[in-house]
């Protein structure tokens, strides 16, 4: 494996990705020096001992999935995996690095988006890994993850791959173009890492070791059961996951910022058939077009059947995945700005409307 | 190859505390206190550059039938037209399809108002159609698939069947240069259509023919065309990371042809030859026996060669007839470059058009002999 030697570039002026905020937040950095970028083997034996295997009864053969070590306080150590890893278990055992069983509590679990936070006693054997920012994620960058996949067998197995896509969504495209729930636009980062059963809820790493999200699940056949699908895998953004993993920590339940009783279609892949059918200009490239099913629904005040939502505080809303991941980090009662078109009025005129986010409880 | 290049950023972005969003800051939303300063780094890479530079050039293809259900494609933008673009694509049956729509990377669309089939070839399983538009595309740079090295990386980009992974990027290398997609041992005539090009190991699914398969520079080197997968049905051994890409120098004709004449045809040797590659012993015994053959050979095929073209049989009136190549002999050079299986003879082939003249070297398998003949195709 070649040794990358890269020189930083810190003269260059970044804007800061913040979503809600437009170019006042933006920074520049004037001193320069040289990182290293560590090969894939060293980067590997820093990070293997935060990842862990998760199993239900003690000694059963085989691991269900894995997890890793990502916080510590004076008494324990706290551990992200999937839901769906350990939703059926009284109690998990997190395997070490080193093959120990340790006995973990299930802190809390966050079932729709699929995280679970585990603790258990402090362990010295073990490294708490450093978190990444993944709304920093290129299409193309190189990422590598480690879990268990298939059995116990093949524990701290390593695969590399590149992010194929940022904005793919939890719930996929839907082919007859039916409308669905906000809340269940969850943005995915996709891989062409392989990843197999039994790498679910384990971490997704950036080249400097940083995790960036929590490998929860793949396409296995898209069109054809004999074709199959490959190398389509999907990890939820770690960013998204920390906003969960602060609550369950502090209460064990998670109740997501919302903005009410909402479907939504987007924009961006729409058909013209569709687009006729609901009155949306062939022009528009981009939007979430909106239905508030009840008066829970922040726009449930707009005189319109639907909406189409295009800008949120002067930010261009690419799609729904796109709208629910800058919501999502903000608290209730967050005022947003938004910008939309009426779809019963004059398409073509913009009207705003201030709201405020609300709790999901 | 350019040397893969990483530069690495790190800018500082203030953490603020006391508010349930951890990581994202508005201006109108200040919290008090700055507890700590958090470091973030931004890796740019060759892939990400390549994908920026090239995504707005590649799509999907929405070919809806009457009764209401379509099919999805993808497809890459290959050529700039004096008002608009050609955008190659999946073969679409045009006595089929209505209704064509087209989204580009960045969301653009296209719809049927704007799309011409220009024209197809089934056989390369692929149409060219025209986008008519103002609008400034990105036109990708191409480079020339005859000069794809193997172990080489590329980076492929469609839309695999279901539309939520729209432009799907994945990362590979070329596992084989001049490959036919259906190989075919033994007895190839060159009246039909062998389509060549190459192997890359980049994951790929079903939908994404069509899609670009790019160099490290971000040039276009091929359009995805199959992915070979499992025939066997359930229990069946996968085939992982094979797909099959036309090169761009193997489509140059072809699209060339089909902008100025709407159709593409294969210019014609006239030879019927045998691949001597891969056949055993037993197996040109049997050839020279007469076994599976219409009609027994006039010469017979030598058992101790192992490679190159044997040629069994001359159209009559051909571009091979009219140059006087003899029968029995064996095609070793095509312009030049050694023939060790027929898709070498075939991709040159698909480099030409009727008219152009080709030069063929051809061995004498008694006496080793070697002698060139210059041919007219036709």
């Amino acid at each position: 494996m070649n040794k990358f030697v890269l020189p930083i570039l810190l003269g260059i002026s970044l804007i800061i990705s913040i979503p809600l905020s437009t170019s006042s937040h933006s920074t520049s950095l004037s001193t320069s020096s040289t990182v290293q970028i560590d090969t894939l083997e060293n980067t590997f034996n820093k990070v293997y001992k935060g990842v862990v295997g998760i199993q239900g009864e003690l000694g059963e053969y085989g691991s269900i999935g894995s997890g890793f070590i990502f916080s510590k306080d004076e008494e324990y150590h706290y551990v992200l995996t999937n839901n769906h890893v350990v939703d059926s278990l009284e109690a998990a055992f997190v395997r070490l690095h080193n093959g120990k069983l340790v006995t973990a509590e299930i802190l809390g679990t966050e079932p729709n988006i699929d995280v679970a936070l585990l603790r258990m006693p402090l362990q010295e054997e073990v490294v708490e890994l450093e978190i990444g920012d993944s709304s920093y994620i290129n299409v193309g960058e190189e990422v590598f993850a480690i879990g268990n996949p298939m059995s116990v067998e093949y524990s701290l197995h390593l695969s590399l791959g590149i992010v194929s896509s940022t904005r793919v969504l939890f719930t996929s495209y839907d082919q007859n173009n039916r409308l669905i729930r906000l809340e269940k636009r969850q943005y995915l980062t996709q891989v062409d890492t392989p990843i197999n059963p039994g790498n679910s809820g384990g971490p997704l790493f950036n080249m400097l070791g940083q995790v960036i999200g929590i490998n929860s699940s793949k396409s296995i056949a898209s069109y054809d059961m004999q074709q199959g699908d490959e190398a389509i895998g999907f990890a939820l953004p770690i960013n998204d996951v920390m906003i969960i993993a602060s609550q369950l920590k502090t209460t064990g339940v998670f109740y997501p910022t919302t903005l009410g009783n909402n479907k939504v279609l987007d924009i961006q892949l729409m058909t013209k058939t569709k687009r006729e059918e609901l009155s949306i200009p062939l022009s528009l490239r981009l939007g979430v077009y909106v239905e508030s099913v009840d008066s829970t629904s922040v726009f449930s005040s707009i005189d319109a059947d639907a909406i189409i939502l295009t800008k949120l505080n002067g930010i261009e809303l690419l799609d729904s995945g796109h709208l629910r991941s800058l919501y999502f980090h903000y608290p209730p009662g967050y005022k947003l700005n938004f910008t939309y078109l009426a779809m019963n009025r004059d398409q073509t005129s913009e009207h705003t409307i201030e709201v405020a986010t609300l709790l999901n409880k | 190859m350019k040397k893969k290049l990483l530069t690495l950023g790190i800018l500082s972005l203030l953490v603020i505390s006391g508010c349930e969003s951890f990581f994202y800051v508005s201006s109108e939303f200040q919290c008090e206190t700055v507890e700590t300063t958090r470091t973030v780094y931004t890796i740019e890479n060759t892939y990400t550059e390549v994908y920026d530079l090239v995504h707005e050039s590649v799509g999907t293809v929405y070919a809806n039938t009457l009764s209401g259900e379509y099919a999805v494609y993808s497809g890459t933008i290959i050529k700039k037209a004096s008002d608009g673009y050609y955008f190659i694509t999946s073969y679409i049956d045009s006595a089929l399809y209505v209704d064509l729509e087209i989204i580009l990377g960045n969301y653009q669309h296209y719809f049927e108002k704007d799309i011409t089939i220009v024209g197809s070839h089934l056989p390369f399983n692929l149409s060219l159609l025209k986008i008519t538009t103002s609008d400034e595309i990105y036109v990708p740079v191409i480079a020339p698939s005859s000069e794809l090295i193997m172990g080489e990386s590329v980076l492929a980009l469609g839309t695999p069947a279901a539309s939520s992974t729209f432009n799907t990027f994945t990362k590979g290398i070329v596992s084989g240069t001049y490959q036919s997609y259906v190989p075919e041992l033994n007895m190839i005539i060159d009246d039909i259509t062998n389509v060549v090009g190459f192997l890359f190991d980049a994951p790929t699914n079903y939908g994404e023919r069509g899609g670009g398969v790019f160099n490290l520079q971000g040039e276009l080197v091929g359009i995805i065309s199959e992915r070979y997968y499992s025939s066997g049905g359930a229990g069946a051994i996968s085939v992982d990371s094979m797909t099959f890409a036309l090169g761009t120098d193997e489509l140059a004709t072809p699209v060339n042809q089909i902008i100025e004449n709407g159709s593409y045809s294969k210019p014609k040797m006239g030879i019927t030859v045998m691949e001597l590659f891969g056949m055993s012993t037993a197996q040109k015994e049997a050839i020279n026996a007469g076994e599976g053959l219409e009609q027994p050979l006039e010469v017979l095929m030598p058992l101790d060669i192992y490679k190159g073209l044997f040629i069994s049989l001359i159209s009559p009136n051909s571009a091979a007839a009219d140059a006087g190549i003899p029968l029995g002999q064996i095609i070793t050079h095509v312009n030049g470059m050694e023939v060790l299986r027929m898709s070498i003879l075939d991709a040159t082939l698909m480099h030409h058009v009727a008219g152009d003249s080709l030069t063929i070297t051809v061995m004498n398998p008694t006496d080793l002999t070697s002698r060139d003949y210059t041919l007219t195709l036709k």
